[in-house]
C-alpha cells in the first residue's frame, strides 16, 4: 500500500515535484495534488507572453490529463485547503471532506503585495499572478484602458510590455532610480529602459506612488512630488509575499516563508515546503530555477535517496519578447573585475564578474544567446582564464571544439 | 578588378619605381584611377610587372596631393598664382645670388624627374646661374657606380645589357637583393637558370631572399666586398684566368692594381681571413667565376652605399677586364640602378661633379657646353655632393635651396640634422606632388605642384641605357604644371628667356639629343644625336630604344668588348684600391653594425606605394632584424620592440629575428618617416661619411647599439579618414582597403582610450572594456560602415586585424558580423588569411598554409590553386618556405587486409 503523499498548491513547483518523484519513488507514494487555481498546472512564466497575446492560454499547461492520470496522481483544483491537522496527518478543505496525509508537501506560492495605500481598495486595482489576472488585464487593454502598472521589476515590466502589446497605453512606475535594481547594474537598468520605452511604454523613475484617486473606481495616481497620472487602472507589480498562512497556523515555524531545512523539511518532520512560500537559509527565491532544484532534492529524500539543497545560484530571465535580458550572480560586480560589452544600437549590453579568476556574475541585455552557458561557469566555479579573452563572444567562439 | 570602358585605349608608359624601367599599360577608368598591367611589347619587362608595379593603380588618387602653388606667409602656407610664386622665387634667387655669389644657391633633384626636367633643372644651374650646386638623390643611390665606371672606362658606361642577364652561365649579386628590389629582372634570370642551367652566387651579409635558393651563398662581413674581389683577382692572375692579349691591348694600370690586390688577399687564405668566409666557399666561388666565360655580376646598392663604394665598384670591374668579360653577350659587370631614371640624370649630368651629357669639368668640355648653351654664366667647377651640400646649409653657406621631387628629409644620412638644417635656408623652395612629407614639413617658403606619374610626359632611361616614354593618360590635376615649364618660367624670370623658351618635352629632348652629338665624334659614350631630328609625332611615338643611338651610326647594344674606352689613350684603367675597413668605430656603446635597404613592396619614402592598401599589407611596421644570437645577448625577443641608438639618433622598431641576418649587424628598412611612424625615421641613426671619390655616403654600417624596449599595451585603429593618435604613443600608419591602419605600442594608463575614441567617434559606438585583462576595444559605425575601430590589449596577446580589415571593407556590416566584430575574430570562427604574402593578388599566409597542408608542395602548386607567386613572383621564396615550415597531417599508410 503505497504512502499517501499531498501536495498544496498545483503550481509549477508542484508539477515538477510530480515528475521528480515519478522518476525517483515509482509507486512508493499515492500522490495528490490539491490547489485552488480552477486548471491543471501551467507555466505561470508564460503568463506575460498570453498577456502580449504571444501563446495562447491553453497552450501554457505544464502536463496534459493524461501525464497526471498515468503517474496515478490525484489532482484536485479549485479546493482551497483551509487547515493542516498535523496531529491527525489531516487536511480541511474548504466544502470538502478532510484528506489524510502521511507526508505532506507545502507549494502554496506566493501573493502579490498590494500596497497599503489611500486608494488601493478602488475598483480597477489589480494585481498579476495567475490566469484570471490575465484575462482581467487582455479585457482593459482591449478596452484601451490608460493603465498604471506600479513596479519596474521583473513582474512589472512583463504586465507592463504584456498591456502595451495588447493595446492599452502604459505608464510604469518605479520607486527606485533603475529598472529591475535587484538584477540589473545602473547601465543594463538604463539600456533596458530605453528598449522598453521603444516598446511605447512611458516609464517614470524614482516614482513614489503615494495614493490612488477615484470615487469608487481608479481615476488617476498621485505621486509623492504631487504629480497626477490619469489612469483607468492600476497593477500592482511592487512585490510578492510568500503564501504561509497554512502553515502558520498550524504552528509551523514561519520567518517570511516557510522555514526548511536542506532537505525541504519544514519544523514538523512530515511536512515539507518548496518554492515560492518556502524560506531557505534565510531566503524566499521567487523564481521558476530554484523551485525546481528543491523538487529534485525534495523527491529524492522523499526516495530515501541522500539529498541536499544547498541554495540556488539565482538567475532572472526576462522573457518579453524583442528585450532579452538576463542576470544571474553577482551582477554588481563591486570589487571585482568587469567585462563589458556595450552596443547600444543593437541594443546589447552584457556584463561578465570575474573574482579569483571565476565567472562569478553576469547582466545581459538583448544577447542572450550564451546566458546559460554563463550560468553554467558561474554554478560550476571553473576557473576562466583560458577562455577570458573570448567568452564575452559567446561559448561557440570561446570554446569552438565544444560547440555543436 | 576595375571595370574598364572598352572605348578608353591602354596608354604605353614606364613605371616610376626602380631602374629596371618596366613598360607599363595603363587604362584610365574615367574615374581617376587607372587598370594597369604589363607592355608585353617592352623589352624590358615583356609584359611582366612586380608587385609594386601591379599596384600602380592604387596610388594615382588625388588625395593629399598638392595642387596649387603656395608661398608661406607669417608662418603658413597660402595658396598664389603661378606668376605671384614664380616671381617671388626668381626674385629671391637674383637677390640672393648678387648678394652672396651663385654658390649660395642650389639645386636638389631627383632620380625621378623625367631627362627633359633633368635637362632644364641642370642647364639653368650650371649654365646661366652659374653654380654647379646641382645634385640628386641619385647620389644616395649609384654615384658610387659613376666614379667606378668613371675610373676605369673614362666614361659613366654600363657595358652591358638585359639580354647577358640571359645568356650568362653564372650571375653573381654583391650587394643586391634582385628578388625584391629588381623582381622583373630577377624573375628573368631564374627564367635563364631554368631554361639554361645558368647558376647563381649572392655575395651580401644577409642572407635575403634572392640568396633563398641560390648554388652559392657568400655571407661575407660588411664592407669586405673589396677583399673578396682583391683575392678574386689575384686567383684569376694565378691561375691563368686572364685574357693576356686584352689586358695588353686595351688596359692599363693592372701590374700596380694587382700589385694592391696582392697586398689586400693575395690567397684564398688571406680573401677568407678578410670577408669572413670559409675557405671552402671562397674556393668555390673563384673556381666558378673563373671556369664561367659568361659571367654576369651585378651590383646594387651593397656596393654602391659605402665610404669604399667607388673602390668596391672598380673591385669587381677590375674582375671582368681582366677576364675581358665585359661587353660581350651574357659577360659583363651590370650595375643595377634604384630609381626610374637614374640613368637619365646621369645622362643630362644633373650630378654636382658632371657638367652635361656625360662631360666633365675639363677645360674643353667647359668651353663646348657653353658654346652649345650659348651660357653666360657656365659653372667652371665641381658643386657640392648631396652630403656635402646639406652640411654646407647647415653652416649657412649655402642659403637658397630648391627640392625636386626627392623627400631629404627622410633619405639622407642624419636626417634629424638635415630636417633641421632646411629650417635656415633664407628661400627653401620645393616642387612636389605631396601636401606633407617630412620634407614638406620642414617649413619650405614655397611648394610648388609639380605633376606626377600618370600626368607627365617626357622619358627617362632604365639600368641598360634603354631610354622608353613615360606617358601622360591622367589630366593634369589643379594646377599642376610640369617641373621643366616650371624651371622655364623661373628662367624667363631671372633674365634668361631666350634660352628657355620651351613649348614641349619634345623640344627639351630634341636639344638634349643635340648636345649630346655636339663635337661628339665618337669620343664620349653617350650620344643619341639620330634623336635629334625626332618630330613631336616621332617623340611621342618613341619605342624604347638603347643608347647609343648616333647620327648614322650602327646601333650597339654593348661597350668595351673591344676596348675603346673614353679615356684620353683610349684604355680601360686597373684601379689599385685602398684596404678595405668601414667607417666609423664599433666599441663597448655601439657595438653592431646598423645595415639599411629596402624591402619588397615599399619604395623610398612611401610616399607612393605607402597609398596602396595592397603594398602596406606584406610587412606593414618598420622593422629591425637580429641574428638570433644577438638577440639572446641584447635581451631582444621575436615580435617586441627595440630600441636603435647611434650617435646620429634612435628609433624604436618592431623586432624581426632572423637567422638570415648576420651576428653583430643589424637590418632596418628605409622607408618609414614621421608622416608615418613616430620613431621609424631611419635616415636620423646613419652616419654620414662620404666615399671620397663618389660623395655616396655609407649608410650600411653605422656602429649601433640594440636595446629591448617594452610595452604593456598594443593595438590597432582603422578609419576612414587619418587619425591624430594621442601623444607618448608608438605608431605606425598604414593604407587599408577603405582607409588608413595604424598599428601602436602603448605604456600610458587604458583609460585614456576611451576618451580618446569619444574625441574621434560619432553617436554610434560600440565598445567592449576589460580592464583588468588590459583591453579596451570600440568601433564607431556610420549606417552600416564601420567608421573608425580601435583595439587595446595587452603586448602579449593584442589581437589580430585581419578578420576587422576585412570587416572595415565592407559597406554593409551584418548585424551578426557586427556582434562578433569586437572580439577580433570571424564570426564563422574560420581563421584570418593572415598577412598578405602574394601581394599581386592579396593572397595571405594563412591561406597559403592551408593549401599547403591540404596537399601543395611546390610554388607551382600554390600558384595553380591561388594564383599567388603567379605574376611578379618576388613572394615565391616565402612561399618556399612556408612549404618547408608547414607541418603536414600525415597519411596513414594503407595497410593490406590481411
Amino acid at each position: 500500500m503505497s504512502e499517501p503523499l499531498v501536495i498544496v498548491g498545483n503550481g509549477m513547483a508542484a508539477a515538477r515535484l510530480v515528475d521528480e518523484l515519478a522518476k525517483t519513488a515509482l509507486g512508493r507514494y499515492a500522490v495528490a495534488v490539491i490547489g485552488e487555481e480552477p486548471r491543471l498546472a501551467y507555466n505561470r512564466v508564460l503568463l506575460s507572453s498570453v498577456l502580449a497575446g504571444e501563446t495562447g492560454s491553453h497552450e501554457i499547461e505544464l502536463r496534459p490529463a493524461d501525464w497526471w492520470r498515468h503517474r496515478g496522481v490525484t489532482v484536485r483544483y479549485g479546493y482551497r485547503v483551509t487547515e493542516i491537522d498535523t496531529g491527525r496527518r489531516e487536511l480541511k478543505i474548504e466544502g470538502e471532506e478532510s484528506m489524510e496525509y502521511s507526508k505532506l508537501v507545502l507549494a502554496t506560492g506566493s501573493t502579490p503585495l498590494r500596497l497599503n495605500l489611500p486608494g488601493a481598495d478602488l475598483a480597477g486595482v489589480h494585481t498579476f499572478r495567475d490566469t484570471r489576472d490575465v484575462d482581467l488585464l487582455l479585457t482593459l487593454a482591449a478596452a484601451k484602458k490608460r493603465v498604471v502598472v506600479v513596479g519596474g521589476g521583473l513582474l512589472g515590466l512583463e504586465a507592463a510590455y504584456g498591456l502595451a502589446k495588447a493595446g492599452a497605453p502604459v505608464t510604469l512606475l518605479h520607486l527606485m532610480d533603475r529598472l529591475m535594481e535587484r538584477q540589473l547594474d545602473a547601465p543594463a537598468a538604463d539600456l533596458l529602459k530605453t528598449l522598453v520605452e521603444r516598446k511605447g511604454i512611458r516609464i517614470l523613475l524614482n516614482a513614489s506612488t503615494a495614493r490612488i484617486h477615484g470615487d469608487g473606481h481608479v481615476e488617476a495616481v498621485g505621486l509623492a512630488d504631487g504629480s497626477r497620472i490619469e489612469a483607468d487602472a492600476v497593477i500592482f507589480a511592487a512585490g510578492i509575499k510568500p503564501n504561509v498562512a497554512l502553515a502558520k497556523e498550524a504552528g509551523i515555524a514561519v520567518n517570511r516563508g516557510v522555514v526548511v531545512n536542506d532537505v525541504m523539511q519544514t519544523s514538523s518532520s512530515d511536512i515539507f515546503a518548496l518554492g515560492e512560500c518556502a524560506e531557505h537559509r534565510g531566503t524566499c527565491y521567487g523564481l521558476v530555477e530554484p523551485a525546481y532544484e528543491q523538487a529534485r532534492a525534495l523527491a529524492r529524500h522523499l526516495a530515501g535517496r541522500p539529498a541536499a539543497y544547498q541554495g540556488s545560484v539565482v538567475s532572472t530571465n526576462l522573457k518579453v519578447s524583442g528585450v532579452s535580458v538576463f542576470s544571474a550572480g553577482d551582477f554588481m560586480g563591486e570589487g571585482s573585475e568587469s567585462l563589458v560589452l556595450t552596443d547600444r544600437r543593437r541594443g546589447t549590453y552584457k556584463k561578465l564578474v570575474i573574482a579569483d579568476g571565476r565567472l562569478t556574475g553576469a547582466v545581459l541585455i538583448g544577447d542572450t544567446i550564451d546566458a546559460l552557458w554563463y550560468l553554467e561557469l558561474i554554478r560550476n566555479r571553473d576557473k576562466v582564464a583560458a577562455i577570458r579573452t573570448d567568452m564575452m563572444f559567446g561559448r561557440a567562439l570561446a570554446l569552438p571544439s565544444k560547440a555543436a | 578588378m576595375t571595370a574598364i570602358d572598352p572605348t578608353l585605349r591602354a596608354t604605353r608608359t614606364t613605371c616610376p619605381y626602380c631602374g629596371v624601367g618596366c613598360g607599363v599599360l595603363a587604362t584610365p577608368d574615367g574615374k581617376g584611377g587607372a587598370a594597369i598591367a604589363g607592355d608585353p611589347d617592352h623589352p624590358a619587362n615583356f609584359g611582366r610587372l612586380c608587385s609594386k608595379g601591379s599596384a600602380l593603380g592604387e596610388t594615382v588618387g588625388l588625395e593629399g596631393r598638392l595642387l596649387y602653388p603656395m608661398i608661406r606667409c607669417k608662418g603658413v602656407l597660402e595658396r598664389v598664382a603661378w606668376s605671384d610664386a614664380l616671381d617671388h622665387v626668381a626674385h629671391r634667387m637674383q637677390h640672393i645670388v648678387a648678394r652672396d655669389g651663385a654658390d649660395a644657391v642650389a639645386f636638389y633633384l631627383s632620380g625621378q624627374l623625367l631627362t627633359e626636367d633633368y635637362y632644364v633643372a641642370n642647364k639653368l644651374m650650371k649654365g646661366f646661374v652659374g653654380t654647379a650646386n646641382v645634385d640628386t638623390n641619385s647620389r644616395l643611390c649609384m654615384s658610387s657606380s659613376v666614379a667606378g665606371h668613371r675610373r676605369a672606362f673614362g666614361s659613366d658606361t654600363v657595358p652591358g645589357c638585359y639580354e647577358d642577364l640571359d645568356q650568362a652561365d653564372l650571375l653573381v649579386f654583391v650587394g643586391s637583393n634582385a628578388a625584391w628590389c629588381h623582381p622583373v629582372l630577377f624573375q628573368r634570370m631564374l627564367k635563364n637558370r631554368a631554361e639554361r642551367g645558368a647558376r647563381m652566387i649572392v655575395i651580401d651579409p644577409r642572407r635575403t631572399d634572392t640568396a633563398e635558393d641560390v648554388d652559392l651563398f657568400l655571407g661575407l662581413k660588411p664592407g669586405t666586398d673589396t677583399a673578396l674581389f682583391s683575392g678574386l683577382f689575384v686567383h684569376l692572375a694565378d691561375n691563368g684566368a686572364l685574357d693576356r692579349d686584352y689586358i695588353a691591348q686595351n688596359t692599363s694600370g693592372f701590374d700596380d692594381a694587382l700589385a694592391r690586390a696582392r697586398n689586400i688577399a693575395g690567397s684564398v687564405a688571406a680573401t677568407a681571413l678578410a670577408t669572413g668566409l670559409s675557405e671552402q666557399d671562397v674556393a668555390v666561388f673563384f673556381k666558378m667565376f673563373r671556369n664561367t666565360e659568361k659571367v654576369v655580376t651585378l651590383y646594387s646598392q651593397g656596393v654602391n652605399q659605402s665610404a669604399q663604394g667607388t673602390d668596391k665598384v672598380n673591385a669587381i670591374l677590375n674582375c671582368h677586364l681582366a677576364t675581358a668579360r665585359i661587353g660581350k653577350p651574357g659577360a659583363s659587370p651590370f650595375s643595377l640602378t634604384g630609381q626610374p631614371n637614374a640613368m637619365g640624370g646621369r645622362e643630362v649630368g644633373g650630378l654636382a661633379n658632371m657638367l652635361a651629357a656625360h662631360m666633365g669639368f675639363t677645360p674643353p668640355d667647359i668651353d663646348r657646353v657653353r658654346r652649345f648653351w650659348k651660357a653666360p654664366h657656365i659653372a667652371t667647377h665641381e658643386g657640392l655632393k648631396a652630403v656635402q651640400l646639406f652640411e654646407a646649409i647647415n653652416r649657412g653657406e649655402v642659403k637658397a635651396l630648391w627640392v625636386m621631387g626627392t623627400n631629404p628629409a627622410v633619405s639622407l644620412p642624419d636626417a634629424d640634422v638635415v630636417r633641421e638644417a632646411l629650417k635656415k635656408l633664407e628661400l627653401f623652395v620645393v616642387s612636389e606632388n605631396v601636401l606633407s612629407n617630412d620634407t614638406v614639413e620642414a617649413g619650405p617658403h614655397v611648394l610648388l605642384p609639380a605633376l606626377a606619374w600618370g600626368e607627365k610626359s617626357g622619358t627617362v632611361t632604365n639600368s641598360e641605357r634603354r631610354i622608353s616614354r613615360q606617358r601622360s593618360f591622367l589630366p593634369a590635376p589643379g594646377e599642376a604644371r610640369p617641373d621643366w615649364w616650371i624651371l622655364s618660367e623661373t628662367a624667363k624670370r631671372l633674365g634668361f628667356g631666350d634660352s628657355f623658351n620651351y613649348k614641349s618635352a619634345a623640344e627639351i629632348f630634341r636639344e638634349h639629343a643635340a648636345l649630346s652629338a655636339f663635337e661628339n665624334d665618337g669620343g664620349r659614350d653617350f650620344d643619341i644625336g639620330a634623336l635629334t631630328s625626332l618630330s613631336d609625332e616621332g617623340f611621342d611615338a618613341l619605342k624604347p630604344v638603347q643608347w647609343p643611338v648616333r647620327e648614322g651610326g650602327v646601333p650597339g647594344d654593348r661597350f668595351f668588348a673591344e676596348g675603346g674606352f673614353f679615356t684620353n689613350d683610349g684604355k680601360g684603367r686597373f684601379v689599385a684600391l685602398e684596404v678595405p675597413s668601414l667607417r666609423g668605430e664599433t666599441g663597448a656603446s655601439r657595438p653592431l653594425r646598423l645595415n639599411t635597404g629596402r624591402i619588397r613592396d615599399q619604395w623610398h619614402t612611401m610616399t607612393r606605394t605607402g597609398l596602396s592598401q595592397r603594398l602596406g599589407a606584406h610587412l606593414p611596421e618598420p622593422f629591425v632584424e637580429i641574428h638570433p644570437d644577438d638577440a639572446g645577448k641584447y635581451g631582444i625577443v621575436h615580435d617586441g620592440y627595440a630600441r636603435i641608438t647611434t650617435d646620429y639618433g634612435q628609433c624604436i622598431l618592431k623586432a624581426v629575428v632572423s637567422e638570415g641576418q648576420q651576428r653583430g649587424a643589424l637590418f632596418v628598412p628605409i622607408h618609414w618617416s614621421a608622416m608615418n611612424a613616430s620613431h621609424g625615421r631611419v635616415g636620423a641613426l646613419v652616419q654620414s661619411f662620404t666615399d671620397p671619390f663618389s660623395g655616396q655616403p655609407e649608410s650600411k654600417a653605422t656602429p649601433a647599439a640594440i636595446a629591448p624596449y617594452e610595452f604593456v599595451f598594443r593595438g590597432f585603429a582603422l578609419s576612414r579618414k587619418q587619425l591624430e593618435l594621442p601623444p607618448n604613443l608608438l605608431w605606425t600608419r598604414v593604407t587599408v582597403a577603405g582607409g588608413f591602419g595604424y598599428l601602436f605600442a602603448d605604456n600610458a594608463d587604458l583609460s585614456r582610450w576611451p576618451a580618446w575614441l569619444e574625441s574621434v567617434a560619432g553617436e554610434d559606438v560600440a565598445d567592449y572594456r576589460d580592464f583588468g585583462g588590459g583591453v579596451y576595444r570600440a568601433a564607431s559605425f556610420a549606417g552600416d560602415r564601420i567608421d573608425t575601430c580601435l583595439f587595446v590589449g595587452p603586448a602579449h596577446d593584442a589581437g589580430d586585424w585581419e578578420v576587422v580589415k576585412s570587416l572595415f571593407v565592407a559597406d554593409h556590416v551584418t548585424d551578426d558580423e557586427r556582434r562578433m566584430l569586437l572580439s577580433g575574430k570571424s564570426s564563422e570562427g574560420a581563421a584570418s588569411t593572415g598577412p598578405i604574402v602574394c601581394a599581386c593578388f592579396g593572397v595571405g599566409r594563412g591561406t597559403i598554409c592551408d593549401t599547403i597542408a591540404a596537399g601543395a608542395r611546390t610554388a607551382t602548386e600554390i600558384g595553380a590553386k591561388l594564383r599567388a607567386g603567379t605574376n611578379c613572383g618576388s613572394c615565391i621564396p616565402e612561399l618556399k618556405r612556408l612549404i618547408a615550415t608547414t607541418e603536414v597531417p600525415v597519411k596513414p599508410a594503407k595497410v593490406a587486409a590481411g
